[in-house]
């Protein structure tokens, strides 16, 4: 009888368990699978968003082995996702976050100040990014305003930035970076301003 | 200032979110990254459902194969592991073997073996050479190796200690053929190796060393005294 209630508490705790999003879904299913079928549809809703994180954040052959890297974290990984924790973008981005940061610093791209700086100081904004801003040119349309606007702000913003534009609370984002949610509001204000007065400055207010 | 204060502020962010999805679909994922990674995934996928069987099949034989391997060694030759214990024992300690558990060994090794009593040798026995005996006479030869690491005639000279582990020569502890007279003791005797031999023994002299004679019966058939010399040094 005690045998029979473990087993019913613990698929009913399993059913409980089960992630309410699809790609968290799918993850689930190439948990338990292992089916690269499974890992090619997980890549087609959410590898652009992944991508694009890693590339606003580094640079374009960084991004490209960054983002192998992650997948392949994925594969390794897969019996670690813990739906119950997280959604699957969450932990996919946390790997993302994590590894990237391990390859800056590996590649002496990245210092303790850059987790720092930029919180407080507009002023200061575009001495922290890592990429360079490309030559000044004639930049007659607004998105290359934007993007070189978003790519002059400091590391910590931007991640806040791009983190809450692929739709991360910021109880999400605070937990993809480690950082307290009062910092990432700071940082998203900050980012806003900067990005707007960027704008207005070539295009005038919106 | 709360990002969503006003409705100009709303715009605004509108503005950065459209201008930020513009920029992502500028920039997918390129398709040679995804191919490469999906290819990983298959290889592995492949390797994890093909690859039990070669891998679990060379795991498989090469345990089998140390099965066997042990087996034939230890079928060729059970002794091997006793007579090395044998050996180390004599050569590091010289002290004899004094260790309960080394006791036991020898004394599983004596009492199948057959050998004389006991057999005086100036040194311990080195390990080549013992290795090289058992290889000629392992049966025979081992025992006399162990005794050899202990002279018993060095027995004379130790005090007699009840319970003693020493090894016994005789090749049946329960009917010894050399015993000698405690003085103050009835019926309790000294075997070569320092053990003591209770029993009652019709005819056994007033002191000195005496021999025994057992009848298939197992009973004593003649005592013969040997006078105060001790006999075990002989050869």
């Amino acid at each position: 009888m005690t045998l029979l209630t473990n087993v019913q508490s613990w698929l009913s705790g399993r059913g409980s368990r089960a992630p309410a999003d699809p790609d968290s879904q799918l993850m689930w299913r190439y948990r338990q699978a292992g089916d690269a079928d499974l890992l090619a549809r997980l890549m087609h809703s959410t590898g652009d968003d992944l991508y694009h994180f890693l590339l606003t954040q580094t640079d374009a052959t960084l991004a490209d082995d960054l983002y192998q890297g992650v997948w392949l974290r994925v594969m390794e990984r897969r019996h670690q996702y813990e739906p119950g924790t997280a959604t699957f973008k969450t932990w996919l981005f946390t790997l993302g976050r994590n590894l990237m940061i391990d390859e800056l610093r590996r590649q002496k791209r990245w210092s303790a100040t850059d987790l720092e700086a930029g919180e407080n100081d507009l002023a200061t904004t575009a001495q922290f990014h890592t990429q360079p801003l490309e030559s000044t040119v004639a930049l007659d349309n607004l998105h290359q305003h934007f993007d070189q606007a978003l790519m002059a702000l400091p590391f910590v913003q931007r991640e806040a930035f791009v983190l809450q534009q692929e739709g991360f609370s910021l109880n999400d984002i605070s937990d993809i970076t480690g950082i307290g949610q009062e910092t990432i509001k700071s940082r998203l204000r900050f980012a806003r301003q900067t990005l707007q007065q960027q704008l207005e400055s070539h295009h005038g207010p919106a | 200032m709360a990002p969503h204060d006003d409705d100009r502020m709303v715009s605004q962010d509108d503005d950065l979110s459209s201008l930020y999805q513009q920029r992502k679909r500028r920039h997918p994922a390129p398709e040679q990254l995804n191919n490469a990674v999906l290819s990983a995934a298959k290889e592995r996928a492949t390797d994890r459902a093909g690859g039990f069987g070669w891998k679990g099949a060379v795991s498989s034989v090469a345990a089998a194969v140390v099965i066997v391997v042990l087996g034939v060694n230890f079928l060729e030759d059970p002794l091997q592991p006793v007579s090395e214990t044998f050996s180390v024992q004599s050569d590091s300690s010289g002290n004899g073997l004094a260790d309960s558990e080394e006791a036991l060994v020898a004394e599983i090794t004596a009492s199948d073996a057959i050998a004389p009593p006991a057999k005086k040798a100036a040194a311990p026995a080195p390990r080549e050479e013992a290795r090289r005996a058992e290889s000629v006479e392992p049966d025979v030869v081992e025992p006399t190796l162990a005794f050899e690491s202990e002279p018993p005639v060095m027995l004379d000279d130790q005090p007699i200690a009840f319970g003693s582990s020493r090894i016994a020569p005789q090749a049946d502890p329960m009917k010894p053929t050399i015993l000698k007279v405690i003085t103050g003791r009835d019926e309790e005797f000294q075997q070569c190796d320092g053990s003591v031999f209770s029993a009652e023994i019709t005819g056994a002299p007033a002191s000195g060393w005496f021999e025994l004679t057992w009848s298939e019966e197992g009973k004593v058939s003649e005592v013969t005294a040997l006078g105060e010399k001790s006999p075990c040094s002989r050869p």
